[in-house]
């Protein structure tokens, strides 16, 4: 299959074909986005398939000409753990179209757990940012955790590389500060909450 | 494309999300690019004109014969003001520097497509520029101002210009003010080919973050969060006539 196989992304939305092939390419990072913000496994599992879903929801969406796909990707997923703090934060259930956890097996648990102690100085980054303002937060996220370039992150946010420097500059003085803060062991229950806001 | 095997949970995401899109296919409908919806309190403007002006202008004052001179100066008066002077669209970081010798934070940009047909107001007042053009109405004045202020190009001279609720432009004035600051925090004004910043000693200016830029048009722009919430406060240089231009 040719790396393009799956653009337009559209095509993710109605080819099972192109749909996969943008699945494989995406599935690792996914995986590691979702194990930087959240510390349990079947709420990883669940996410994930969260994020996908969303995805396919809205590649009509994608405007190739703002961002490369996983900026986007990384947009999508963060509205989809938002939108999943929210629930919590109101103690609703999701009723999942696809329920992640159900799909979980013992070796794969083992593997998501390996992925979740990988990132485990990422989400303790992540925490530190959460105190951010929203603005400044979303963009240290998408530069700091999540490796997008300023300028893809500036272009996925709405603003302008030069501002989105200042902010990230200013941004990283007040989280380095609070790194140094002794800080309470990760409660996975809260963390969510904690971790991601409306 | 990645043929990395897939684990166990891998592969079974994989089958539903198949099956998901074998089930559900979106329409075959031609991609509608979605509009993004901005948050309400992210005031908006459009400034006339097409884009591709701001460059030409760029390039005019960027070759037009000053070639080894400075593009700014910064200067301030026995009495606190300061007084900067534009000479060219040119050297921002320079000018960047210079105003933080005088204690002023400022962000300088010229680009292009860089902040100047569209601002809006971040959740901690903070200006935030370069919002995508809106999708309708590139006419002369604001178009989508939700209520309070925005940065209008006055096309009888450069002035601070607020919109009302109402949608009527009215000059600033301290009994009308809703960026909070006061009726003249700066004043920016055209003489000959150079535009003119003047901070006053004292000015709320001299002690919050501003944006200098450039509107779609290539005239000259100020931006800063006012003090009251929301509000966003600015000045944009008078137009230069086509003739001017050319």
């Amino acid at each position: 299959m040719q790396p393009d196989s799956y653009h337009p992304l559209d095509r993710i939305a109605r080819e099972p074909e192109a749909l996969e092939a943008f699945y494989r390419d995406h599935v690792e990072a996914v995986q590691r986005f979702v194990a930087r913000r959240v510390a349990d496994p079947h709420l990883a599992a669940d996410l994930t398939a969260d994020v996908f879903l969303a995805a396919v929801d809205s590649a009509a969406s994608y405007d190739p000409t703002r961002a490369p796909v996983v900026a986007w990707l990384y947009g999508v997923g963060r509205n989809a753990i938002a939108a999943e703090a929210r629930r919590r934060a109101r103690e609703l259930h999701a009723v999942r179209r696809i329920e992640g956890r159900r799909l979980v097996d013992g070796a794969a648990l083992a593997r998501i757990e390996e992925r979740l102690d990988a990132e485990r100085e990422s989400r303790r980054l992540h925490r530190a940012i959460a105190g951010l303002p929203e603005d400044d937060r979303a963009l240290l996220e998408l530069v700091s955790l999540d490796g997008l370039s300023i300028a893809d992150a500036a272009r996925l946010l709405g603003v302008k590389p030069a501002t989105a420097r200042v902010r990230l500059h200013r941004s990283r003085a007040r989280v380095t500060a609070r790194l140094h803060d002794p800080e309470p062991a990760e409660a996975p229950d809260r963390a969510l909450s904690l971790e991601v806001g409306p | 494309m990645n043929n990395n095997t897939l684990d166990s949970f891998e592969s079974a995401l994989l089958a539903e999300l198949r099956q998901h899109v074998s089930e559900h296919p979106a329409p075959v409908a031609a991609p509608v690019r979605q509009p993004v919806r901005r948050p309400r309190r992210r005031l908006r403007l459009a400034v006339a004109g097409a884009t591709g002006i701001a460059a030409s202008v760029v390039a005019v004052f960027g070759l037009g014969g000053t070639g080894g001179s400075p593009a700014y100066a910064v200067a301030q008066n026995s009495d606190g003001d300061v007084v900067v002077t534009v000479h060219r669209l040119d050297d921002a970081a320079g000018l960047e520097k210079a105003l933080k010798a005088k204690g002023i934070d400022a962000d300088v940009s010229y680009d292009a497509e860089g902040f100047g047909s569209t601002f809006g107001v971040g959740p901690d007042g903070q200006v935030i520029p370069d919002l995508p053009p809106p999708t309708s109405g590139t006419g002369g004045g604001p178009t989508s101002v939700e209520g309070g202020t925005s940065i209008q190009g006055d096309t009888d001279g450069p002035s601070l210009t607020q919109t009302g609720p109402d949608g009527e432009a009215h000059p600033a004035d301290p009994d009308d003010d809703p960026c909070g600051l006061g009726a003249d925090p700066a004043t920016l004004t055209q003489q000959g080919d150079d535009w003119v910043l003047t901070i006053p000693a004292g000015s709320p200016l001299q002690d919050r973050h501003v944006e200098i830029g450039t509107d779609s048009e290539g005239a000259l722009s100020v931006a800063y969060a006012g003090d009251k919430e929301r509000s966003m406060c600015g000045m944009v240089s008078v137009n230069r006539s086509p003739e001017e231009r050319s």
